[in-house]
């Protein structure tokens, strides 16, 4: 790989963004903003019921360029929604775009009117009724698998997506060995993963070309291409261009082709005009992907000097109705049955994954996936073990974190982890947040002291970029295995690069053109990346999994390797020499002494225009396309320890953050301040999943959580300035020896935050054990300690923020 | 989230403001916008379905802070919580009024919201869980309505009578609020939110004007604002030890707790009373 002299550097530097002058201006352009005359808007009719039979509809009074549609219109040119896995015993649940007959959950899209404005189509979809005969509710994971619970879908054996048992090790000897046995029951809540952006699409069909044009806000344009031609009916590959202009964030949400879009497509073509739906926040709120709701017993089995011989987990999700294209509802439970061993060196584990189906809206990815929720109480439970056995917490982690030695290492339940230096990142975690000296002030505040400090941590592992073969084993029917660049140099020697990864905010044209201009010497200012439309960029498979800087990245490596191999060669013949005597810097080629250095706007004047200067042998042009596939396809393990300090006012059960730090591990960073962005905001994610965020249900399917003001959101007000400590430990397997860190930043805060709010309470006896951990939660925990205890009094069982139904 | 169709008219002073609604037909549903930070959201989710509009904020007059000749103030309706929580300090003002003001404008919401929202709009709202309906009360202010008999004006103690109701007849609107200019020597004001910026499910105010009798009023109660019976013999009491002050206090503000809130949620309960002991404790800690 031919790579420029170090005389320009610029991977590793703290570039600022060039996506942020046009954002900071208002000037960016999201898929509501798109101009498109005479465009008409489309409104759903949703069920205001979770489950039913539609009996009858009524449709609107229509004015003249107005429509209606129900299933029986769509019918023809639009196949149900099908996800599923290749993993046995998996049941799939068909999801039309609007419902046929039966409603499975609150929010759900029976028909569409579609009329010249928004508010129009609101008018008129309110003026459609609907019968709806009511079905029994499933309101939650443990309902659907009570004995006698009505089939939610028809021909399926029990109410699950898919479950398993799966065991790794010496399972049952590593048990039998065990000293220490500690079961604990932990649940993550149901979050709405909230984009500034909601869901939307703008769809024209050109009835001239036959062609559809579908702009949208996803995170995949060629796979959601490849799903819009596989669910409508007539209409190939090649005659579909998705277009994602600016995605006002999406995390794992916009991954997924919603039957909402696939209406609207359908409909456009109808039609034979454009057709937009922007969804508003009450829509985002019924029916985008839900994530997590996941309740989880785990059980550590240890020896009484804190190492862990054997680790059982048990992961209940309560998935929704329907199963998201393509990750399905089993995807949570999975991730964490996969992961939860985390950073530990735990060899002896049995996982038991149960995915159901209820009256809910579906779920899917949402930032983390499955490693939140594993994290919470993977990290609660260690909490746990260690004040059972005396010990700090650190030290346990510390007694049974992987040894940097032992890398790579070979998870039990299979994964690869290629790299990693995880007992420095404790140690720098104890010391930067002052344990001892929190420890210090704890011991000299008064007994009855109304806020109590306490401290926490939460290590996770993060896998990034992993490829086709990762997926293929997990069951999934789209393999991931490559991202692509194309890029091109003009005339002038400026560059352009087009990708086939999609940002939603991760600063890709700032990244990728910091690894173009590392490799050629070009600035960033002279190099353009352009991304999401399928009629320009190179086939690939988008942004999501934590992958695009080693795999967009690695492909704009390889063809920028390509580039400047060819302008050498083109220099070498110019200045009559070879290859290897000359080197790249400053935009030229330099040769041996007594060269005039080419700069690299003559060579691509030779190669673009005076071709007759050209040797034999070298091609004319200047376009390289690069797919890079890594050499493992397991993926890049980053690491995350995240640490907090918290105060909680007794009087009020609210929690306070008074420190937060992350050590964090993701290999070379590319830019280390989009890095820390990627922290900053996954950490506000976690905090709003620690303190605030659910989505709530009542025993009828009716959700209680529509707007912005129920759903609570962490502001400015809920998240303190985050302290970031870095760590590189290089993958092998990459170039630069990067790593993704899309998702860390959101992965340890319920738990490191729950950590700290249980030593906060600890010698009040109340423990956490639910996310979010509301000032409510809290403080009535802390009255059923006051009460079970009395003052002082000693307690066996602490108070729990939840309690598991029985 | 869009609202209903509905005829908007905007007035440019406040006689054009009532005669608009004088001019509403019987079947109208009219509603009176100024910043529109309650009733936006309400038009988008369709909670509210007026027929007509009058939208009052560009009307110059309406914006103005006087203060008058007892040092009192009047505030128009359309005076913003931002132009509030800006007030200058100096000395135009009689002292804590002021600081009061500031204090409870700048907890209102967010920044972007304090700089719509007005104080006639939130009065006229009569959101339970808003913050000027007790504090206003705990003022003394009085509220001035216009309406096609002229003037008149209304105890703001008086003023919000439930969940989303208030003195104001049909065709009145909100003209101003006047405070009075006696001096305030302490004062409390504590509300709980779950998060910044949301609105609060308990709150309560507290205002010492050095006589005997303190003005302590709930807010967030689900209803209107609740006085709180205190004075300061009770509180101070010669022969009280703390112990005894916080159990009067505690009963004090258990018999002011609605009845809806006494018989409710432990957790919203012991909310209202913790924001009530606090507020009071502010003013007694304040010395």
């Amino acid at each position: 790989m031919n790579k420029a002299s170090a005389a320009y550097a610029s991977v590793g530097h703290p570039v600022r963004r060039t996506e942020d002058e046009r954002h900071l201006h208002g000037a960016g352009r999201f898929v509501a903003d798109i101009p498109w005359p005479g465009a008409l808007h489309l409104a759903f009719v949703r069920s205001t019921v979770a489950h039913g039979v539609v009996r009858a509809m009524r449709a609107p009074a229509l004015a003249a360029g107005e429509s209606f549609w129900t299933a029986a219109d769509l019918n023809d040119i639009a196949r149900p929604i099908v996800a599923k896995l290749n993993r046995p015993g998996f049941q799939v649940a068909a999801y039309p775009c609007l419902a046929t007959d039966r409603v499975r959950f609150a929010g759900q899209t029976i028909a569409a009117v579609v009329a010249s404005s928004r508010a129009r189509a609101e008018d008129l979809a309110e003026q459609v009724e609907v019968d709806i005969d009511p079905l029994p509710v499933i309101a939650s994971a443990r309902a659907a698998f009570a004995p006698g619970a009505p089939l939610m879908h028809e021909g399926w054996a029990g109410n699950h997506f898919m479950k398993f048992t799966r065991t790794f090790g010496d399972f049952d000897d590593a048990v039998a060995r065990a000293e220490v046995h500690l079961t604990r029951r932990y649940r993550m809540e149901r979050l709405a993963p909230s984009p500034l952006e909601t869901r939307g699409c703008l769809s024209v069909f050109d009835r001239a070309q036959g062609r559809l044009l579908f702009h949208t806000c996803c995170q995949r344009p060629h796979i959601q291409r490849d799903f819009l031609a596989e669910q409508l009916i007539g209409i190939d590959q090649h005659r579909i261009q998705v277009v994602v202009p600016d995605v006002g964030g999406a995390f794992g949400v916009k991954t997924n082709l919603y039957p909402e879009e696939l209406a609207v497509a359908a409909i456009s073509i109808r039609l034979g005009t454009a057709v937009r739906w922007i969804e508003d926040r009450m829509e985002h709120l019924l029916s985008a992907c839900h994530a997590r709701e996941n309740d989880e017993t785990v059980t550590l089995h240890a020896n009484r000097d804190g190492e862990i011989l054997a680790l059982e987990a048990e992961y209940l999700v309560d998935g929704g109705a329907y199963s998201m294209l393509p990750s399905t509802s089993a995807v949570e439970a999975n991730m964490s049955a996969n992961v939860m061993p985390g950073p530990y060196r735990i060899r002896n584990y049995r996982a038991t994954a149960m995915s159901a189906c209820t009256n809910k809206a579906p779920t899917g990815p949402y930032r983390g996936v499955g490693r939140p929720a594993a994290c919470f109480a993977m990290e609660r439970s260690l909490d746990e073990l260690a004040h059972v056995l005396g010990i700090e917490p650190h030290a346990l982690r510390r007694r049974n974190l992987i040894p940097t030695d032992a890398f790579p290492y070979t998870s039990a339940t299979g994964l690869v982890y290629d790299t990693g230096n995880y007992p420095p990142m404790m140690d720098t975690a104890v010391r930067a947040l002052g344990h001892a000296h929190v420890r210090a002030a704890q011991q000299a505040a008064p007994a009855d002291a109304r806020e109590r400090i306490g401290i926490g941590y939460a290590w996770y592992v993060e896998q990034t970029a992993h490829t086709a073969k990762e997926f293929f084993a997990r069951g999934s029917v789209v393999l991931y295995g490559f991202e692509s660049a194309r890029i091109r140099m003009d005339i002038a020697g400026s560059l352009t690069i087009e990708t086939s990864v999609c940002s939603h905010g991760q600063g890709h044209a700032t990244t990728l053109a910091q690894i173009a201009s590392e490799v050629t010497s070009i600035p960033i200012d002279r190099i353009s990346v352009r991304a999401g439309d399928t009629d320009v960029v190179p086939y690939g498979n988008g942004t999501f999994a934590s992958r695009s800087v080693v795999l967009a990245g690695g492909a704009v490596h390889q063809a920028c390797g390509r580039l400047v191999d060819r302008l050498r060669a083109i220099a070498a013949h110019l200045m009559q020499t070879t290859p290897d005597e000359l080197s790249v810097s400053a935009q030229a080629v330099h040769g041996p002494e007594g060269n005039a250095p080419l700069p690299f706007a003559r060579l691509a004047q030779v190669a673009l225009q005076y071709v007759h200067e050209l040797p034999d042998g070298i091609e004319p042009g200047l376009e390289f396309l690069a797919s890079y596939r890594p050499p493992v396809e397991t993926g890049a393990f980053s690491a995350g320890v995240h640490a907090a300090r918290v105060a909680v006012d007794t009087e009020t059960g609210v929690v306070r953050l008074l420190d937060y730090l992350v050590v964090e591990d993701c290999g070379q960073t590319i830019n280390p301040m989009i890095v820390d962005g990627q922290v900053y905001g996954g950490v506000a994610q976690g905090i709003g999943q620690a303190l605030l965020e659910e989505i709530r249900y009542d025993a009828q399917g009716q959700p209680g959580t529509v707007t912005l003001a129920d759903y609570l959101l962490p502001g400015f007000g809920e998240v303190p300035e985050v302290r970031i400590e870095h760590q590189h430990t290089l993958s092998p397997f990459t170039a630069y020896g990067m790593k993704g860190t899309g998702e860390g930043g959101c992965i340890g805060g319920p738990a490191a935050i729950g950590n700290a709010v249980t030593d906060a309470l600890r010698g009040l006896g109340v423990s956490v054990t639910r996310a979010p951990m509301t000032a409510r939660d809290v403080w009535t925990a802390l009255q059923a300690a006051r009460a079970r205890g009395g003052a002082g009094g000693r307690r066996a069982e602490p108070a729990y923020t939840w309690m598991p139904p029985q | 989230m869009k609202p209903v169709p509905f005829r908007y008219q905007r007035a440019a002073s406040l006689e054009e403001a009532v005669a608009a609604l004088a001019g509403a037909g019987a079947d109208d549903d009219v509603r009176v916008i100024a910043g529109g930070q309650s009733l936006g959201p309400m038009l988008n989710l369709r909670l509210v379905r007026p027929t007509l509009l009058v939208d009052i904020h560009r009307i110059e007059g309406l914006r103005a802070i006087d203060v008058l000749p007892d040092r009192g103030v009047r505030i128009g309706a359309c005076v913003t919580h931002a132009m509030l929580e800006d007030l200058p300090s100096g000395d135009r003002l009689p002292p804590g009024l002021a600081d009061v003001l500031r204090h409870v404008a700048g907890g209102i919401a967010y920044r972007a919201i304090r700089c719509r929202g007005t104080i006639g709009g939130s009065l006229a709202h009569a959101d339970p869980a808003a913050d000027w309906p007790s504090a206003l009360a705990a003022l003394g202010a009085t509220i001035e309505l216009a309406g096609p008999a002229g003037r008149r004006s209304v105890a703001a103690s008086a003023f919000c009578l439930g969940l989303f109701e208030t003195a104001i007849e049909p065709g009145e609107v909100v003209a101003a609020v006047v405070l009075p200019g006696s001096v305030i020597r302490r004062w409390g004001h504590r509300k709980h939110c779950r998060k910044v910026g949301e609105f609060a499910h308990a709150m309560a105010i507290c205002i010492d004007r050095g006589g005997e009798a303190l003005e302590a009023w709930l807010g967030a109660t689900g209803g209107a604002p609740v006085a709180i019976a205190l004075d300061r013999g009770a509180l101070a009491g010669t022969a009280g030890s703390e112990a005894q002050r916080r159990a009067l206090l505690r009963e004090r503000i258990a018999a002011a707790l609605p009845d809806s809130i006494a018989t409710g949620d432990a957790y919203a309960r012991h909310l209202h009373a913790q924001m009530a002991a606090e507020a009071v404790n502010d003013i007694l800690a304040n010395r």
